[in-house]
């Protein structure tokens, strides 16, 4: 035990004289030289762990910089939307100017469409409100562009409108300029056909077609559509066919008005 | 054959020490892993052999160093003579004791480092010692505390 404690102060103490050694020789040129070379040995493993580690940092720049691309994106898009959004209630509001005369007598509510159902039983869209926010059954609905149909059924938070492309809905309209009063009904795409237009009815191309007010859900004056082609049909049945073009695009629907007029009969 | 394998350890952990000090480099200080390594062989190695890898790695860790080459040195070896006389003085041979023991050594590591790095501006040692030196030894002593906690969880599984 001795022997080995000896040996322990031995190694102790040369060890403690090297390293005393050492710090003196600190500032010494040949030694700096030695540990210089010392740590160029370690240089190529400490260069590509330096690499490696580059690789990685570059790896997950770029998978940053993809999130933020996405991002970017997707705020264009934002952008985009609210700007489309602006022009549609800009445009809602031209409409609602020009047609004072209804807004006046009727409040309004604007909704946005968040459905289509045109291949189900019913041509119909779904809207973003219902009886909560006033709505009821049969009320008109129209678009910036014009009449688009009637609320068909309510739900607390969202309505069913049927457009007024469905196959089974006639509107009641008056042409502006001829002042004749007929019965529209849809034929294809937003092509409407006139019911029993005779050839007496002087009808002018590129007339005006406007709801009549005959008929207990629509408002007198609501814009419909235009003359698009006036045929002479059937000479013996002296009749005439005349087809509509409707203003409103069925297919590009986004926020409509539903004039909060109440139709008790049909309720 | 064993002592081989645990001198191997020592270079495995310098060359951690060197080549990943910036990734477990936390506000501004990096935990000295060799006199980790060091503590832990003071309880499992001959005592000659714990000088003689304390002078070895003290002077692999000087020669990558900047500054003051033999300081690593002079301080491991002198470390490693007092952890072993004080382990064998009071037969340190619980996990607490040996974490105690640890955490002196790496409290004293640390001041003798720091009166080295101050000693052109001796005046500064205060300083030094408050913002590198207790930092460094919270860190290194955390991680010892870890390993001791992990060999306690080890040896009673």
């Amino acid at each position: 035990m001795k022997k080995n404690t000896d040996s322990f102060n031995r190694i102790f103490i040369i060890y403690l004289m090297l390293s005393i050694i050492f710090l003196f020789l600190n500032n010494n040129y040949k030694m700096n030289i030695g540990r210089f070379y010392i740590n160029s040995i370690l240089y190529p493993v400490q260069k590509a762990f330096v690499v490696f580690d580059e690789y990685i940092n570059y790896r997950r720049e770029n998978i940053e910089l993809k999130k933020e691309l996405v991002e970017l994106k997707k705020n264009i898009y934002d952008n985009y939307e609210i700007l489309e959004e602006n022009k549609r209630l800009k445009k809602l509001l031209e409409f609602k100017n020009q047609h004072s005369e209804i807004f006046k007598k009727w409040d309004y509510i604007v909704a946005r469409v968040i459905g289509y159902n045109p291949n189900l039983e019913y041509n119909s869209i779904m809207i973003d409100k219902g009886s909560n926010s006033g709505i009821k059954k049969n009320m008109p609905v129209i678009s910036k562009d014009g009449l688009v149909g009637k609320v068909f059924s309510v739900g607390p938070f969202s309505s069913i409108v049927l457009l007024i492309t469905d196959r089974n809905y006639e509107v009641s309209i008056k042409l502006q300029k001829s002042r004749v009063y007929s019965i529209m009904r849809w034929m294809e795409g937003n092509i409407f056909e006139l019911m029993d237009i005779s050839l007496i009815d002087e009808i002018k191309e590129d007339d005006i077609v406007l709801t009549s007010g005959q008929s207990d859900i629509f408002p007198a004056n609501l814009p419909v559509g235009k003359i698009m082609k006036l045929e002479e049909s059937d000479k013996y049945n002296r009749r005439r066919k005349v087809l509509i073009r409707s203003f409103v695009d069925f297919n590009k629907l986004e926020d409509v008005i539903i004039i909060k007029k109440e139709n008790e009969i049909f309720d | 054959m064993r002592y081989l394998i645990k001198f191997l350890g020592l270079y495995v952990i310098l060359f951690i020490q060197i080549l990943f000090t910036n990734k477990i480099y936390s506000y501004g200080v990096f935990p000295n892993l060799v006199i980790i390594y060091l503590i832990n062989m003071l309880f499992f190695c001959d005592r000659n052999n714990v000088l003689h890898m304390a002078f070895w790695g003290g002077l692999s860790l000087d020669v990558f160093s900047v500054k003051y080459f033999g300081i690593n040195t002079l301080l491991f070896v002198s470390l490693m003579y007092y952890g072993v006389k004080t382990r064998e003085r009071f037969f340190i041979d619980n996990t607490l004791s040996e974490a105690i023991l640890g955490i002196i050594i790496v409290l004293l590591y640390y001041l003798g480092y720091t009166i080295a790095l101050s000693i052109p501006e001796i005046y500064k040692f205060f300083s030094n010692f408050l913002f590198i030196g207790i930092p460094a030894f919270l860190y290194t002593s955390f991680i010892l505390i870890v390993i001791n906690l992990m060999k306690y969880y080890f040896s009673h599984e």
